[in-house]
């Protein structure tokens, strides 16, 4: 189950990194139910008061960049950026290995690289305001270099699992209802 | 800046660097090494790429979809299709094919419908006697409905990619080929099931179980309708229909199925919000991509080549069918929209091919890419599903594939076939 | 050799006043510089959005783009002034305001704060409104109407001023929206109302004219420093030559709106000087003292100053 995918080790730093991937998900939770109630209270504004609020769609595009990109290193954990591994499955395992272990190599320096660039690009902007709301411009950009670093850092606390291809298994949602079909 | 663009790009898809990344690591690295540009535009494709209200109706769809499976439902689709074909010989194979078509009126992308109901509906039918590979094979063909059949993840961002197509026109444009695709699939699954001796002929079920069936799947089979009499008559924006999707299928779960409850609900933000997160990486990380070939006018040059081989229109829409089907081998579809319909959308323009059919075409063509391999989204998640090789998987869907072809075949040549539904309702001028 | 990239949003059609602009800039520049500028069109928004072609102009992404005031806005926010409704005569004295002395300020203080140049401005057509329900002839006409609007709050201070109601609704969701009765009305100019189809839709248009959008010629300052005196001199004739075009296939249109309305079926009303008095009256004073407070004073008095030594 996603909540308890990471089991509270004894360690330290095992429920630091619990915590963490805790936080990132009740982050993510928190945008989408934000975003989708926002859009929908829009229209039901239309229909019963006859205008609507005019910052929704700034509001929940900002937030929409914001799951996209802070959502990242949670879905690399459940293995869920699509990647093709044919080649990889066809080499002996030393080799997998040794190619798992340069993919995230390249990742992380990927990864690390956006950090920077998306703090700059942030910075860049910060003196812009986006149309509606006025707020910076460089916010919604922040979501790049926030979501890069979370992910940098789901990396590496994942970097064996990431290599061996040991993803967090989680239960898709309906699975529970599955066996009743068979009866 | 080119050459080191594709082989970056190349290289990491070949080795299993995650799609998105491979894309945005080749764009980063074309624009290091040439240093003409500022790398700056790199968080800034990035954040255009998914900067923009339409697309919102791809996380919202995706979490209607999964509010929907969450409370149950998609045991009254199987209950319901196989109240109705269950009884024929390949029946289990046909509950299979109907469950997709109506599972796909509440999802739209076929990945969903692949680790969902495809897969129990794999075990189901394994479990009646049907070969494994044949059940998992059939189960991923019938996913690629899911995008046809609106809503569509892939048709959002079609029309955001092409300014003369509108999402709501693309969705009734959907309509009548994912209808086919279903029948050329059961016509098939009837073929094999034959030629192969699966499944047995048993009973029909009197029409009070299959009546009570139906009324067990009316909350689902709503939604779609909701969705698209929405947009027609008016009460939505395509954007806004797809949150009211959301807020309908929470209403079902919370008040109809009485299955969901705050626990579930997180749980499902959740698994919505990290496949979002997903598939908006590979849009905002191809955008760079796109962007960088626009500016290496690579979309003018092609269009002029495909454009200089004839001027019949009917073997212009073939010559590009090849060459998008080429490219769904190796590409992931929402890349490939992202990627290949600046080029080759001016193409229908230049030689009067509506844009509506050009547009069925290349999304159906893209979508069965998902199916083929060595790249296949679809038969990637198939085979962790159903723990069966990619080889075995890959031969037993061939003769399924043929079916989806010859579909698309008729799609191409039967402009109609895309344009009547929308024409209906004022979409296809 | 030297690379002029060059953005607008326009489809890449000879009928299209900013695409052809473009071409004629593009001839220009490349012969008068005996080619050592090369000038590279990039039509329909294919090197991105408004927003981040705006920022790749303040980044020397990318050399030159024409842009409309609501890309404009997204880095420098008082382009915004030119929102304020009903301000000139005709399109002549909107013309003499572009060129005049205001330009020169308005363009130092632009590359002050984002390094991007304004070279001129030039139409982005005047702004109607249209609705489905009754023919608009006074303000008095609109009340209790829900009108699209972009995103912005200048429009939405415009509209509700005149007592309608103002629903955000992006341009790619608009004709569906009115088809749909979502809105009853928009505003818009006339290129737009017939590139989107809008009249489809909509029976009724009043040429009120509230606001008069622009396209700003844009130049990455950096580059444009930069330049030889005699490159500089190209470009800036290339610019006169492109916004010549520019203006005059724009203002055609404009100033044919009737004809072109009413041949694609729609119930064209033309107010009276003395109904526009009464639109202005309603609109400008709550517009300009919202410009005053977001945008700042000193631009909007520069900006009135030149509307009223140009106006004849
Ligand atoms: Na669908
Ligand atoms: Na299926």
């Amino acid at each position: 189950m996603a909540f308890s995918e990471s089991p509270a080790r004894p360690s330290l730093a095992g429920r630091l990194e619990h915590g963490f991937v805790r936080l990132n998900q009740a982050l993510i939770v928190l945008l989408m139910a934000s975003m989708a109630i926002l859009v929908f209270a829009n229209v039901v504004m239309r229909y019963v008061f006859n205008q609507s609020i005019f910052w929704v769609e700034e509001f929940t595009q900002i937030q929409m960049i914001w799951v996209a990109y802070l959502g990242a290193g949670l879905a690399l954990r459940e293995g869920r950026h699509v990647a093709v591994d044919m080649l990889q499955d066809a080499l002996p395992a030393g080799l997998r290995h040794a190619i798992r272990w340069f993919i995230a190599l390249a990742m992380a320096l990927f990864l690390l690289t956006l950090v920077v660039l998306g703090v700059q690009i942030a910075e860049f902007t910060w003196n812009q305001e986006t149309p509606a709301m006025g707020l910076p411009a460089g916010l919604p950009y922040l979501g790049i270099p926030l979501g890069a670093a979370a992910m940098l850092l789901h990396l590496l606390l994942f970097w064996r699992q990431f290599v061996a291809r040991d993803f967090v298994q989680v239960e898709e949602i309906g699975d529970d209802h599955a066996e009743e079909a068979h009866a | 800046m080119s050459a080191v663009l594709f082989i970056v790009f190349v290289v990491g898809l070949a080795i299993g660097v995650p799609i998105a990344l491979a894309m945005g690591g080749a764009g980063l690295l074309a624009l290091a090494i040439d240093g003409n540009l500022s790398l700056l535009s790199v968080p800034q494709r990035f954040f255009d790429g998914i900067n923009s209200f339409p697309l919102m109706a791809v996380p919202f769809f995706i979490l209607a979809a999964d509010l929907m499976t969450a409370s149950g439902i998609t045991t009254a689709l199987l209950r319901f299709a196989g109240a109705m074909v269950g009884h024929v010989r390949g029946g289990m194979g046909h509950v299979n094919v109907v469950t997709s078509v109506m599972f796909a009126g509440i999802s739209g992308s076929a990945l969903a419908d692949a680790a969902g109901p495809g897969a129990i509906e794999t075990r189901m039918m394994a479990k009646s006697g049907y070969d494994k590979a044949y059940s998992a094979a059939l189960s991923a063909a019938t996913s690629v409905i899911g995008p046809i059949i609106p809503p569509s993840i892939v048709m959002v961002i079609y029309a955001l990619t092409d300014s003369r197509v509108t999402v709501a026109g693309l969705f009734l444009a959907g309509v009548v080929p994912g209808l086919l695709m279903g029948l050329a699939l059961m016509a098939m699954n009837h073929y094999l099931s034959v030629k192969r001796g699966y499944g047995t002929v048993g009973t029909a079920p009197g029409w009070g179980v299959r009546l009570r069936a139906l009324w067990r799947a009316t909350p689902v089979l709503l939604m779609p309708a909701i969705i698209i009499a929405g947009i027609l008559t008016g009460l939505f924006t395509p954007t806004e229909a797809s949150a009211v999707a959301v807020f309908y299928a929470l209403f079902i779960g919370l008040f109809v199925t009485r299955t969901l409850n705050a626990r579930l609900i997180c749980r499902v933000l959740l698994q919505s919000g990290l496949v979002t997160s997903a598939a908006l990486i590979i849009v905002s990380m191809a955008s760079l991509f796109a962007w960088l070939l626009t500016l290496l006018q690579i979309p003018q040059a092609i269009g002029a080549a495909i454009g200089g081989m004839t001027t019949d229109p009917v073997a212009i829409m073939l010559i590009v069918m090849v060459f998008v089907l080429l490219c769904g081998l190796f590409i992931d579809t929402l890349p490939a929209v992202i990627i290949l319909v600046p080029v080759l959308a001016p193409l229908s323009e230049q030689f009067g091919i509506h844009p509506l059919h050009f547009a069925m075409a290349i999304v159906l063509n893209l979508t069965i890419g998902l199916a083929t391999p060595p790249v296949g989204g679809v038969l990637f998640v198939m085979s962790s599903v159903a723990r069966l090789r990619l080889e075995e998987l890959t031969r037993a869907i061939l003769p399924l594939l043929a079916a989806l072809l010859v579909v698309l075949l008729a799609v191409v040549l039967i402009p109609s076939l895309s344009t009547f539904v929308p024409g209906l309702f004022g979409y296809a001028r | 050799q030297k690379t002029l990239k060059y953005a607008h949003f326009q489809p890449a059609k000879d009928d299209q006043p900013k695409h052809v602009a473009a071409l004629a800039f593009k001839e220009h520049v490349e012969k008068a510089t005996n080619g050592s500028i090369k000038v590279e069109i990039f039509p329909a928004g294919q090197f991105g959005k408004d927003q981040p072609t705006m920022e790749a102009l303040r980044l020397g992404t990318l050399e030159m783009a024409v842009a409309h005031d609501g890309a404009i806005g997204t880095v420098h926010k008082p382009i915004g002034v030119l929102g304020i409704p009903f301000l000139y005569d005709n399109h002549e004295h909107a013309w003499r305001v572009y060129d005049s002395e205001w330009l020169k300020g308005f363009s130092d203080d632009m590359v002050k704060k984002t390094g991007i140049r304004a070279l001129g401005f030039a139409d982005n057509g005047v702004r109607h409104f249209t609705n489905s329900l009754r023919p608009i002839q006074t303000p008095a006409d609109m009340k209790g109407m829900k009108i699209r609007i972009q995103p912005s709050p200048v429009f939405k201070a415009l509209v509700e001023s005149l007592g309608a109601s103002a629903s955000a609704i992006p341009w790619g969701e608009l004709p569906t929206a009115l088809q749909q009765k979502v809105v009853d009305g928009q505003e818009n100019g006339v290129t737009n109302i017939l590139a989107a189809s809008l009249y489809q839709h909509q029976k009724y248009a009043t040429l009120d004219g509230h606001v008069w959008s622009v396209h700003g010629y844009l130049v990455n300052d950096r580059f444009y420093t930069r330049l030889t005196d005699v490159e500089r001199k190209a470009v800036d004739e290339g610019v006169k030559k492109a916004m010549a075009i520019h203006r005059k296939m724009t203002a055609e249109q404009d100033k044919n709106a009737k004809k072109i309305l009413e041949g694609v079926g729609m119930q064209v009303y033309e107010p009276t000087a003395a109904q526009i008095a009464e639109f202005r009256k309603l609109a400008q004073p709550p517009v300009r003292q919202w410009a005053e407070g977001e945008i700042g004073k000193n631009y909007v008095d520069a900006l009135f100053k030149a509307v009223e030594a140009t106006r004849k």
